[in-house]
């Protein structure tokens, strides 16, 4: 990987790479505050644009827009009381009532220094985890990568929020959707019923963008106006001073670690984190009584939670192809979409990117403290904005987005279907992380699984001997499976003698 | 038993993988074993077959207790919990309608460009969402979509579908 450093420097540290990082990070900022937007919408925004960009480039500007995200989502849950992020919601508990004490420069100055420091460190244990992770997973043939994502499937669907059975549902949804169109071992179509639009299956940008951007139209008319929010005066970022970190650098350092360890779990993300770290510096704090009426502790262990996350996430996204939350899953369904194979060999085809990513990783947790200071008080004003402004805008964009990619009117008709087919999904509790995952993952679990039963004969049996990589973790799987089953039928169970 | 959103929405999602795999054409292929092009869809299909008895089954046991929570509710109305479409029947009918106009935007962008088709479904959302004020209704309605179609069309040459009248907008 060091080896491969300079050539990634070249692509970053010019004056076009750095104008991305800064436009990517900015971007990310101000779509990360504004409420209801959020990381997931904003990368399915940014994406199709991205494109016509080079694959570097273009990756490096959704990372930006991705690490900017989460950061801007503190600025809303600070100044108006809504987190712009799930990731931002721990930080409202302490970040609104020391806004509404007149200290809102004051709070986004925690929450900016927190988020600079859970970044960067998160982007050091990517730089180390996940070449030493890749070069283990070298070792897997087409069993030990049918078992790989297996684990991977089964983990992201048991801790997804919500029914786990909903999240396997919606993962078995999303890995048929992945085998519709040509099969990739003999060619023969399927399931296409005349279209020969779907020979190549369906659009994965239209699906992400349908089912995250324009199903959240209709969620929020769904939910009803924005309540509104209590107007705070703002007129830019304090920074606190080094002598008020005395007694909370611990509180910020085990908060990153939380965040660095929760992110590198698949399917918990940063909202996870962030709330566990709150609930430990809380218990840990000798200033936990304070906690929820304005006190720093909780800002920094929140946010340098959420945003340690970012790294920590992206440590099984490119060592084995396994997304650690949503939101990687849409970044892993944008190195697909620029050509690039997610999988155990990910790291070992694209050496020069993949090092650009940790380096403009880097670069990004770094501008996050002169933009988040020069962005927040631009953006305060945009928070503001008629929600109905903000949902028409973001219609326009879907079909833009959509159709200029690659010109094709099927493409908005598949949008719009998993837009509303996804915003009843959505309302039913089924969460839509597994259907893009399956639908990510679902081809290399498909080829892997009919090759190794080619090399076994058609015996499935022996995937687990002469295999113990593969039993190993066909037994997690079978664990990951089998336990929330378990706890299913045990609450049925309460729910019949209860009634 | 009580039918309510969830409960339909649970019910289809079994109904789509049976009736997939009631038309599909694993037969043709039996002889291939892993070969077969239908081998992996098939076996997908059946497990979200599976699982989604289980998410039938438990979301019928969901509304069986919630009906019973609340003895009063009129049968076939959303009883679940996180259900209720925030509002009245004014939501349902806004909702409806925005659907309506990101279909009609998205069959009418072919016909009528992206610029025509933009505004008209800019001005009629932004209407149907509550947007009274003219001034902001006409400026954002007809703005937005310029700027967007200038910027992408013009601007950067990405070619986006003109109007029957003029190859500019």
């Amino acid at each position: 990987m060091l080896s491969v450093l300079p050539q990634a420097a070249a692509l970053i540290l010019t004056l076009q790479g750095m104008a991305t990082l800064v436009f990517g990070t900015t971007l990310g900022i101000v779509l990360g505050a504004l409420p209801g937007i959020g990381s997931t919408v904003a990368v399915a925004l940014v994406l199709p644009f991205t494109l016509t960009m080079e694959q570097a480039p273009a990756i490096i500007l959704l990372l930006a827009v991705y690490a900017g995200s989460v950061y801007g989502g503190s600025i809303s849950a600070i100044l108006i009381n809504t987190p712009g992020t799930p990731a931002g919601a721990a930080t409202v508990l302490d970040g609104t009532p020391m806004a509404r004490a007149g200290r809102a420069g004051e709070a986004l100055g925690w929450a900016t220094i927190a988020s600079v420091v859970g970044g960067l460190v998160s982007a050091v244990l990517l730089l180390l985890a996940a070449p030493q992770l890749a070069a283990f997973a070298l070792r897997f043939g087409p069993i030990e990568t049918f078992a790989l994502i297996s684990l991977g499937l089964t983990c992201i669907v048991t801790v997804s929020k919500g029914s786990v059975v909903k999240g396997l549902v919606a993962g078995a949804l999303g890995i048929f959707l992945s085998s519709v169109g040509g099969d990739p071992i003999t060619g023969e179509v399927r399931f296409t019923f005349d279209q020969y639009q779907l020979i190549a299956g369906f659009n994965l940008l239209a699906v992400v963008i349908g089912i995250f951007a324009f199903s959240e139209i209709l969620i929020r008319i769904a939910d009803g106006p924005d309540s509104g929010s209590a107007d705070i005066s703002f007129s830019g970022i304090v920074l606190p001073k080094i002598a008020a970190w005395k007694g909370r650098i611990g509180n910020l350092v085990k908060s990153t670690a939380i965040g660095c360890g929760v992110g590198v779990l698949p399917g918990t993300g940063s909202a996870t984190a962030a709330f566990i770290a709150y609930a430990e510096a809380k218990r840990s704090s000798p200033r936990g009584a304070a906690f929820g009426t304005g006190e720093p502790d909780g800002i920094v262990a929140a946010e340098s939670a959420n945003n340690a996350v970012t790294g920590g996430a992206l440590v099984p996204t490119l060592a084995l192809g396994i997304p650690g939350d949503v939101i990687t899953a849409v970044m892993l369904a944008t190195f697909t979409l620029h050509g690039v194979t997610p999988g155990v060999r990910l790291m070992e085809d694209n050496p020069t990117l993949i090092a650009a990513i940790f380096l403009g990783f880097f670069v990004i947790n770094l501008l996050l403290l002169p933009l988040g200071m020069l962005v927040s008080k631009a953006a305060a004003p945009l928070l503001r904005i008629q929600e109905p402004l903000m949902l028409v805008a973001i219609g326009l964009l879907c079909v833009l987005g959509v159709y200029y990619v690659r010109g094709n009117p099927f493409d908005l008709i598949v949008m719009f279907a998993a837009g509303v087919g996804g915003f009843f999904l959505r309302r039913s509790g089924y969460p839509m992380a597994p259907l893009i995952i399956g639908m990510v993952l679902g081809p290399a679990f498909e080829l892997s699984l009919r090759q190794g039963l080619i090399i076994t004969d058609g015996e499935f049996g022996q995937f687990m001997t002469g295999h113990p990589i593969a039993l190993f973790l066909l037994v997690l799987t079978a664990i990951g499976l089998l336990w929330p089953v378990y706890g299913w039928l045990r609450d049925m169970r309460k729910r019949s003698a209860t009634s | 038993m009580v039918i309510n959103e969830r409960t339909l929405v649970a019910g289809i999602m079994l109904l789509v993988p049976l009736g997939l795999l009631l038309i599909g054409r694993a037969g043709e292929f039996s002889q291939l074993a892993a070969f077969s092009p239908m081998f992996f869809p098939t076996r997908v299909l059946w497990c979200w077959a599976a699982v989604a008895v289980l998410a039938l089954v438990g979301e019928l046991q969901a509304g069986r207790a919630s009906a019973r929570a609340v003895p009063d509710q009129p049968s076939g109305r959303s009883s679940g919990k996180g259900l209720a479409i925030s509002g009245n029947r004014g939501t349902v009918l806004r909702l409806a309608l925005v659907i309506g106009a990101m279909a009609g935007f998205v069959f009418a962008l072919t016909e009528l460009g992206f610029l025509l088709s933009g505004i008209a479904f800019a001005l009629f959302s932004l209407r149907v969402l509550g947007i009274r004020a003219w001034p902001l209704w006409l400026g954002f309605g007809i703005g937005v979509p310029s700027v967007l179609f200038l910027l992408f069309h013009h601007g950067l040459g990405l070619p986006l579908p003109t109007s029957p009248f003029t190859y500019l907008f």
